[in-house]
């Protein structure tokens, strides 16, 4: 070992010792692998609520906290599908409610995209500002984007 | 009494009581180290200064004489009457939807945790199918949390006292919304 050690030496060949900085700073990430993620809100994701809180499980998006709800209906009809974002990295695009329901009154402050089929909460976030609903009403919600950067 | 497993990692007992996973809610006063990207996962974020827009004209409340909550940001520039623009504060909020405001206390969803397939930030939320006259007024049946446990048992024995509890009342009809998988 000793003498390949002082020969490498001689003749000038590097010993590289490589660490991966991925847990320090974000990696480059090719678009087909951010792709696949954000393909799942677009081809799973059918419903999205509009909740008292931010909510942790499937329960508490479509009911606990749910105070109005739109199905789409169907797998793959809640987000587009996935494209360029600006200024880098990919994105999927809601589709914009204008016919939500309202099942129970009281203030919103969060929205939540789920999978009927499979029971998941897939995405939660803040609503630009909170909103006092009431039974019997309707909502509606511009197109949003979700999704992820190239490394910076 | 009736124990079934359904999809995404939900138990239910005859119906009425379920038990769903999933991550920790926490409770911290709001500091830069809390709200840093590497434990927040830039889902939560500290007050920042920026340019006001239209779109705050439409949702503009005073808070602290000089501080504003605004709006979506959307839209031109605005600026006062010499031309200059105007900078506001934008505040998110946390996951009660309380403005996030640091020194103060808020409450945050520990999305960053490990809490995946009962992993070490995990939590097991149990619920029970009420009716449509609570006192929120919902126009459904609704699955009112009744607690949280930091393991599978301990939830699953909560779970079943409430099933007990309620065994032999009618039961409301299910809220939860449904599709076949198409598989």
């Amino acid at each position: 070992m000793i003498s390949r050690i002082l020969r490498n030496l001689m003749l000038g060949a590097s010993i590289y010792s490589l660490t991966a900085v991925g847990a320090v700073a974000m990696p480059y990430v090719n678009d087909r692998v951010m792709d696949s993620g954000l393909t799942i809100l677009d081809s799973e994701a059918d419903r999205i609520d509009i909740c008292t809180q931010e909510p942790t499980t499937y329960t508490e998006a479509t009911s606990t906290y749910s105070k109005g709800s739109k199905d789409h209906g169907a797998a793959g009809t809640a987000f587009g599908t996935v494209g360029d974002r600006t200024p880098t990295g990919r994105k999927v695009s809601s589709t914009a409610v204008t016919d939500g329901t309202i099942s129970g009154a009281g203030t919103v402050t969060h929205w939540a995209v789920t999978d009927v089929t499979n029971s998941r909460l897939l995405a939660a976030g803040a609503l630009s500002a909170s909103k006092v609903v009431a039974s019997g009403d309707t909502w509606s919600l511009a197109s949003f984007d979700i999704g992820i950067a190239d490394a910076s | 009494m009736e124990i079934q497993n359904k999809e995404g990692g939900i138990v239910e007992i005859d119906g009425r009581v379920r038990i769903d996973p999933g991550p920790r809610v926490l409770t911290a006063v709001a500091t830069l180290e809390l709200l840093d990207d590497a434990v927040t996962a830039r889902h939560y974020r500290a007050p920042f200064k920026r340019i006001a827009t239209v779109g705050d004209l439409a949702v503009t409340i005073v808070r602290d004489g000089d501080s504003y909550i605004v709006g979506d940001g959307s839209g031109d520039e605005l600026r006062d009457t010499r031309g200059n623009l105007i900078e506001v504060t934008q505040y998110t909020v946390d996951a009660l939807g309380t403005p996030i405001v640091l020194g103060e206390s808020i409450t945050y969803v520990d999305w960053r945790s490990k809490w995946r397939n009962g992993g070490p930030g995990a939590v097991w939320n149990v619920y029970s199918l009420e009716d449509p006259d609570g006192p929120a007024g919902e126009l459904l049946p609704v699955w009112r949390k009744k607690g949280t446990f930091d393991t599978p048992a301990l939830a699953m024995s909560a779970a079943t006292t409430i099933a007990v509890e309620l065994a032999g009342t009618p039961a409301p009809k299910d809220p939860t919304p449904r599709r076949r998988s198409r598989k």
